[in-house]
């Protein structure tokens, strides 16, 4: 009989299932526990409807989507619509801003030498090792009457002086984009380092002005980091809510703070739930549009 | 007659790379129509020519001019002259008709004729069935295709080509070389081709200016440079050569005898006025004499110390004394060339083909 030649172990069929069960298993068990159960309860609770103490009491109704389209017990009123629309419009301004800063940024960093590189891109990375809240308290001492950024502005005749930058639309904005810049900065700054400018080279060569080069020869070479960097800034800023509260005054209500209320101060989880589920098939849509639209590349980059 | 304008004027070009000079006040001069070839080893300042023409480098010093015009206020993208680079350089996220068709897009050509202009020069290239393919789906020799096309679609009035084939196996280089050469004279267009492989140089060009460290060394064409190599370095790049040292003995009016360690050599050519001189010989011209040969002019004792079978000739390492030959031989009759390693025989270096260089 001839030998046979075994490339690892041979295992029965139960061996094989404990095997994937030991090796995969804690992974799914931590998927399960930790995502899958939440969110399917957040799913289950935003058909139920809310006790008179606050309590979830298992009665099925559509009552919590239709509230939250406008159709409450006072008649038609689009304030949750308005502050979904507040939070995208604030999540995509969010984005733009971050890419307007980005793109020069991650440019000027990939053209230094290579030593500065590491620097340059250290001092990005930087702010992220601190706490988000601490940081945000540290701009509202920049942005107070005190700060130097509100002297400087009061000295060139923007704001009287001893005045505050914020609250205002404006600190939300700044503290927002420095926030979430490195969450693009780095994917960007990873395609920007690869770009191939010979490809440049051959657009200019062919009549392409300053421009056009960059349209038609570099954006397409850097699409996938700036598409990568958006969606990893978009979807936070989504549900962002403590910048715009502590440096837009509280006044503004955005989806991350009326789920917070729902939960915690209304004590209606049921709304809170119903709420939650349509903010993540919101996003969920706009990635699904923006995949469509961006073609291949673009389903490579949410994959 | 006046004197056509050349399509191309390049007037004490020198450009500077931190301490090292690329390119040493060049002077070029190349017609309309030409095949001009740049040739030279790397680092010889080629490809930085080739970039300041095209308007991708700016020269420290000196003068471009395209058709006669100065083109030192144009930027690349105003230039009248297209490249085709070593990379390719291919848009990869257009397609192949994407591709030919970015410069005329570029100049907003209305769409029929660029339609037209690229069915057309994708035809003469042979790559009307790649046209929805993007570049990672083609072959290296596609792509070079691709290159060209998207090239010679804009109809440029010098086409600027950067070791096109540099990328690609012989045998496919070969075939290119053939249809390079045709299509560069059915469009009539000014062709300045960069290699640093002679033999390409040779088959391809008009006009060979060989470079070294940011000079030309030599121009002239094919036959020229490989008959009359004015330099030890030419006589090198361009095929090869057997150098002998020797010192001028006697001057006579269209010959010159040479004192060297074979002994006394007669050159057919005058020799610079100095002592010292370095003759050179191409392989192919020196003669083995078949056993027995009587002494007599140019005529040396030598002794095979490799012999090298290539299919269609046959190389011989020779040496006389110190001094290193080497010979080749066609092998136009079966069994003709029967010499053996370690052989002692007569080697005959015709007074017509020893080359006196300036060097």
């Amino acid at each position: 009989m001839k030998p046979k030649i075994h490339f690892g172990e041979q295992l029965s069929p139960r061996g094989e299932q404990v095997r994937s069960a030991l090796t995969s298993g804690p992974g799914i068990a931590w998927v399960t526990v930790f995502l899958l159960v939440p969110l399917l309860s957040i799913i289950v609770i935003s058909f139920m409807s809310r006790g008179t103490y606050g309590d979830v009491q298992p009665h099925f109704t559509l009552e919590n989507f239709k509230r939250f389209l406008g159709y409450g017990a006072f008649g038609f009123d689009p304030l949750y619509p308005k502050i979904i629309l507040r939070s995208l419009l604030m999540a995509l301004g969010t984005v733009t801003l971050c890419m307007m800063v980005a793109l020069p940024l991650t440019f000027f960093i990939a053209g230094l030498p290579q030593r500065w590189k590491q620097v340059a891109l250290m001092l990005v990375i930087i702010p992220f090792w601190t706490n988000m809240l601490i940081r945000t308290y540290a701009w509202q001492i920049i942005f107070s009457g005190t700060g130097w950024l509100a002297r400087a502005a009061a000295a060139l005749g923007w704001i009287a002086p001893g005045d505050a930058l914020y609250p205002s639309a404006l600190a939300v904005f700044v503290v927002l984009t420095c926030d979430f810049l490195p969450v693009l900065a780095l994917p960007l700054y990873a395609s920007v380092e690869k770009i191939d400018w010979s490809i440049a080279e051959a657009a200019s060569d062919l009549g392409a002005d300053g421009r056009r080069v960059f349209w038609h020869a570099l954006l397409p070479q850097i699409k996938p980091g700036l598409m990568a960097g958006a969606i990893l800034v978009f979807i936070p800023a989504t549900g962002q809510f403590a910048i715009p509260d502590l440096m837009g005054g509280a006044k503004t209500v955005l989806l991350g703070n009326a789920i917070q209320q729902q939960f915690g101060f209304s004590r209606d989880w049921p709304f809170g739930s119903a709420i939650s589920c349509l903010a993540m098939l919101i996003v969920m849509l706009g990635l699904w549009v923006f995949a469509r639209t961006a073609g291949e590349e673009g389903r490579k980059t949410l994959i | 007659m006046a004197t056509p304008v050349p399509a191309i004027e390049v007037e004490k070009l020198t450009r500077r790379f931190g301490e090292v000079l690329a390119l040493d006040q060049i002077n070029l001069s190349i017609q309309q129509g030409e095949f001009f070839s740049l040739l030279g080893p790397s680092g010889c300042g080629k490809t930085t020519l080739l970039r300041i023409i095209a308007g991708l480098d700016i020269p420290d010093e000196g003068k471009v001019s395209i058709g006669g015009v100065d083109a030192g206020g144009l930027p690349a993208h105003r230039r009248p002259v297209n490249t085709v680079f070593q990379s390719y350089a291919l848009f990869p996220h257009l397609n192949v008709w994407e591709n030919v068709a970015f410069g005329l897009r570029m100049k907003k050509v209305p769409p029929p004729e660029i339609e037209q202009r690229v069915r057309k020069v994708m035809a003469l290239v042979e790559i009307e069935p790649l046209a929805q393919r993007k570049p990672n789906q083609l072959s290296g020799g596609q792509k070079q295709r691709v290159a060209l096309a998207r090239a010679i679609v804009n109809e440029p009035q010098v086409l600027l080509l950067d070791e096109p084939l540099g990328a690609l196996d012989l045998k496919l280089r070969k075939q290119l070389q053939i249809e390079l050469r045709s299509l560069q004279r059915r469009l009539g267009i000014t062709f300045i081709y960069v290699t640093h492989d002679q033999d390409e140089a040779l088959v391809l060009s008009d006009r060979i200016a060989v470079m070294r460290d940011g000079k030309v060394e030599q121009l002239g064409d094919a036959a020229a440079l490989y008959e009359h190599p004015r330099t030890r370095f030419v006589s090198q790049f361009l095929g090869s050569c057997s150098l002998i040292e020797g010192r001028v003995k006697q001057r006579n009016s269209n010959s010159t005898l040479v004192e060297t360690t074979l002994g006394e050599l007669k050159t057919a050519s005058a020799a610079p006025a100095r002592e010292k001189i370095t003759l050179a010989i191409r392989p192919e011209k020196v003669q083995l004499l078949p056993c027995p040969a009587v002494a007599g002019e140019n005529r040396i004792r030598a002794r095979i110390e490799q012999v090298i079978y290539v299919g269609s000739g046959t190389h011989y390492e020779l040496r006389a004394g110190t001094q290193p030959l080497r010979a080749e031989v066609m092998n136009s009759h079966a069994g003709s060339n029967s010499f053996q390693i370690g052989q002692e025989l007569l080697v005959c270096l015709p007074p017509e083909a020893l080359i006196v260089l300036d060097d």
